[in-house]
């Protein structure tokens, strides 16, 4: 299993030299499809913007890097002010993302075992299976719907209900990755080794007992570096959050990409890049602990 | 285990720094006016909307629409992604050479710039691309497909270093060069692994796509920007779906891709 991707663990992979072929070949038209309409339709879309590569457009984004690094004219980078404020910001925008994993991962924690077929639905017919049916569907149906919304479009409804903020904003954050989290962990509690699980059904224990003592501590480390590489994701959209839930180093960038001051964006920018490099260096020490 | 996690006085040191966090960054919160006044409305609204969307034909044609120009975005982002992602983190692998002085600098440099792109989230390069070159498609496709490279060539790059020496063992004992090695051994195996996470990556590239109307391009984002400032939360509630609908089918395409390529 790679962190990244939310597939199922403990897989052996092999290339298998026997695909079926007609399926390939259909497989591979619609991506062929796919990906020729998608850029001639981007090819029709008229701009107003400049050519891409134009000798006109590489100065101005060239004179555009001058100003974020400061070396066209006298540099913002020296103004200590600015480093305090900046630091603050940067205070916010980490308070922002801890929140928001907290949020997450509790939220996640609770929700999964109900998202786990092989924990939720145990009666073998009648009214009490179509309840657990109904139990799972319906978790596995939150976790889809909240993991399919990105954290802005989060931030954006969110918004309606709480004032902006780092409070907004981490549930923004955190509603999207309850999805992600909660999905994960569901599929790997249903990957489960069985004999642990069997031997301690057999005691009579009820099927949250079986969770409790057969399942969690089979996959506790795993769920919990997911949960602390969850951590690198968010911050570095935390910042982008921001803009929207008006805190932190997101606001500020925005505002300062609106009044046009780029030599204080590539400072925010450095800034942004030393703590989401300062959270991937803590979460890899960390991850190495609760391996 | 449980008990072995809590002897170890390490774990133990990183829950307190862990609690310390949490604390802290609560405190940080205003509690006393955290929310609106009529805020329960506001989710009675919004729950009522998601249960009710608005399914009227003229709202499903723009759904349909907005889907659409978030996939093109995506799927643009990801040809681009893949094009320079495959090659640098074959690069960054450093499975390509024998061990030496040029095969490190290699892999060292492209590491650094992989890991340097990717640090920086799609919506900044975004605003930066906007910034320098003005508002076009390609500037939308670029501010995806450049993170995404950099997510693509680490991933990728692990897999390769990744490979069990016991599959390569055979390979190795027939005399082949790394370069041989690398093409007869270590992309085959891990290619089922890379496909499923390309459509993991794809799904995020729709995601962002869908954001993208941040930065002033069309799609979801941009419906939904729309429908939410006329208070239209059923039409909001309509464009979720199309997301969730979109989502859900890239990820059943990738699971059935993915068995297929798994014996």
């Amino acid at each position: 299993m790679t962190l990244e991707s939310p597939g199922r663990p403990n897989r052996t992979l092999a290339f298998s030299p026997h695909l079926p072929s007609a399926a390939v070949i259909l497989i591979g038209m619609m991506a062929a499809v796919l990906i020729v309409s998608s850029w001639l339709y981007l090819a029709s879309i008229p701009t107003n913007g400049r050519s891409l590569f134009s000798s006109d457009s590489l100065a101005r984004s060239a004179e555009f890097v001058g100003d974020l690094t400061g070396s066209n004219s006298s540099s913002s980078f020296w103004q200590h002010e600015n480093w305090l404020d900046f630091a603050k910001l940067a205070g916010d925008t980490l308070a922002m993302s801890v929140l928001a994993a907290f949020i997450a991962g509790i939220a996640a924690f609770a929700l999964i075992p109900f998202a786990a077929s092989n924990v939720v639905i145990v009666s073998a017919r009648g009214p009490r299976r179509l309840f657990q049916m109904a139990t799972y569907g319906l978790t596995r149906y939150l976790f889809i719907v909240t993991r399919s919304v990105p954290e802005l479009l989060w931030a954006l409804i969110v918004i309606f209900v709480f004032t902006p903020g780092i409070l907004a904003g981490a549930l923004a954050l955190a509603v999207h990755n309850i999805g992600v989290i909660g999905r994960l962990g569901a599929d790997t509690v249903e990957d489960v080794e069985q004999p642990p699980v069997r031997a301690i059904r057999s005691t009579g224990a009820g099927p949250f007992q079986i969770y409790l003592i057969g399942i969690l501590p089979q996959i506790a480390r795993q769920l919990l570096t997911f949960q602390i590489y969850r951590w690198e994701v968010i911050i570095r959209t935390t910042a982008v959050v921001g803009f929207v839930a008006a805190s932190g180093l997101g606001y500020q960038l925005r505002l300062d990409l609106s009044f046009f001051r780029y030599k204080e964006v590539g400072q925010l920018l450095l800034v942004y890049i030393l703590i989401v490099w300062g959270v991937d260096a803590i979460s890899a020490l960390a991850r190495r602990a609760a391996r | 285990m449980v008990s072995t996690m809590l002897d170890s006085i390490r774990t133990r040191h990183w829950a307190i720094l862990t609690f310390i966090a949490i604390v802290a960054s609560i405190s940080t919160v205003d509690w006393t006016s955290a929310t609106h006044a009529g805020a329960g409305t506001s989710i009675m609204m919004f729950v009522h909307a998601l249960v009710n969307p608005d399914i009227s034909s003229a709202t499903l044609i723009t759904a349909g629409n907005a889907a659409w120009v978030t996939v093109t975005y995506a799927v643009a982002a990801m040809t681009i992604a893949i094009a320079f992602g495959i090659p640098l983190g074959l690069v960054a692998s450093g499975t390509l050479l024998p061990p030496g002085v040029s095969n490190t600098t290699l892999m060292v440099s492209a590491r650094a710039y992989l890991g340097f792109i990717r640090s920086i989230h799609e919506l900044i390069w975004a605003l930066l691309l906007v910034a320098s070159f003005g508002l076009s498609p390609a500037v939308g496709v670029l501010a995806i497909a450049i993170p995404y490279s950099g997510t693509i060539g680490r991933v990728f790059a692990e897999r390769l270093q990744d490979v069990p020496t016991q599959q390569l063992a055979a390979f190795q004992s027939t005399g082949a060069s790394s370069l041989q090695l690398a093409i007869g051994a270590r992309i085959p195996s891990v290619l089922p692994d890379i496909t499923s996470y390309l459509f993991y990556r794809f799904e995020c590239a729709v995601r962002t796509a869908a954001v993208l109307s941040f930065v002033g391009l069309g799609g979801i984002g941009f419906q939904i920007h729309i429908a939410l400032s006329d208070l239209k939360f059923e039409t909001v509630a309509t464009l979720l779906y199309t997301l969730v609908i979109l989502v859900m089918a890239i990820d059943v395409f990738g699971g059935f891709i993915r068995k297929r390529m798994i014996v």
